[in-house]
């Protein structure tokens, strides 16, 4: 747990937030198992439940999930001046890596031994999220939900097979699965 | 310069607020503000900033707001730029936030957020499995043939997803040996 100063965990947040910032090669999901890695498996700050809600919370706000995220988790561990210290933190790596990237946008583009280390890095991400899909579905298969459970694998062929439009799949299925669950529990569950 | 810089900060603050989903929801509103409207880009940067998104850190919409701001109006330019982008996902999402959790005890937003939840699992299930695809194919589509296939990565995948859950290698680690056995078996 982190439960020293307010300048400690701001520090904290930040160096977390630059280190999530510049492994997160091709943005968007990709940062959730490296959230996971910092504040839960390293700092225990929150559980695994609460960071898949602020996924679930990141992604149905407009922008980059990967800078919501990055406010989110800022706010949980020193509310709002830790949101922005994290936002911060989160955009200063690619604003830095795309500037340069602006300036010396030829010799990149078309340098071999780049590509072949991002080749490699490509595979690697896949496997990180990979890795995490599966913690986050047990998660949703212990809920011993039929319902939640159909719906994470209708969303999954839905976006993966059919490429439905995200913003379209999260509307429909999220009204959807409340109405059943209200009409079918009159409690809520 | 400030008529720039203000044209920058609206465009970009209109890309950050309708980019609802993330990521590739915003390509097609890129290309119509950027590209076609203002000619900050021309198509050939357009898509390479793609590509480059793709093999660099940080969400598609802040490399084009960086990259862009930067062509545009150099690093002042950046900064309000990527600023403006981010701004209204920030506000919005801390305040979805903050209030699920002052009604945590109101059974519809527990069903939401629950129903979130599934969600949030098959859209990141589904963004992974397009990343593995990419990596072993080439590209994203579903079928593909033998020639395409690239046993490499398909190595490097699998070496990572045991080094993870086997034996509990961070991220940062896996990252950096298949960078390095990327360099070795493709430069």
């Amino acid at each position: 747990m982190l439960d020293r100063s307010l300048w400690y965990r701001l520090f904290w947040l930040f160096r977390a937030n630059v280190i999530i910032s510049c492994l997160a090669v091709g943005g968007g999901y990709v940062i959730i198992p490296l959230i996971k890695k910092q504040f839960i498996d390293d700092k225990r700050v929150f559980s695994f439940d609460d960071l898949m809600e602020m996924a679930a919370v990141a992604q149905s706000a407009p922008g980059a999930i990967a800078i919501n995220m990055a406010a989110l988790t800022g706010y949980r561990i020193a509310g709002f001046i830790g949101a922005a210290v994290s936002c911060v933190g989160s955009i200063l790596p690619p604003l830095i890596i795309m500037s340069v990237v602006a300036i010396c946008y030829e010799q990149l583009v078309n340098n071999p031994q780049v590509n072949a280390a991002l080749k490699g890095m490509t595979a690697a991400i896949a496997a990180l999220m990979i890795n995490v899909v599966i913690d986050m579905g047990k998660n949703v298969v212990r809920n011993k939900e039929a319902l939640g459970i159909f719906l994470m694998l209708a969303v999954f062929a839905a976006a993966f097979v059919f490429n439905v439009n995200a913003i379209l799949l999260i509307i429909v299925s999220v009204i959807t699965y409340t109405l059943f669950v209200r009409i079918c529990h009159k409690d809520g569950a | 310069m400030m008529d720039t810089l203000i044209d920058l900060a609206i465009n970009f603050w209109k890309i950050g607020t309708f980019s609802i989903g993330g990521g590739y929801a915003i390509i097609a509103l890129i290309e119509d503000l950027l590209v076609d409207q203002y000619h900050w880009l021309s198509l050939k940067e357009y898509t390479d900033i793609i590509t480059i998104s793709q093999m660099t850190p940080g969400p598609l919409a802040i490399n084009a707001s960086s990259f862009t701001g930067l062509k545009v109006a150099g690093f002042l330019g950046a900064i309000v730029a990527t600023v403006s982008c981010v701004i209204s996902g920030f506000v919005i999402s801390l305040v979805c936030y903050v209030f699920f959790n002052h009604h945590r005890d109101n059974n519809t937003v527990m069903t939401v957020l629950r129903g979130l939840k599934s969600i949030a699992t098959g859209l990141i299930g589904a963004a992974g499995s397009g990343i593995l695809l990419l990596a072993l194919t080439g590209h994203n589509k579903l079928s593909f043939t033998v020639a395409q296939f690239d046993i490499w990565a398909f190595f490097i995948a699998v070496g990572s997803f045991i080094l993870l859950r086997r034996f509990k290698i961070g991220p940062v680690w896996i990252m950096l040996i298949s960078a390095v056995v990327g360099l070795a078996v493709y430069a």
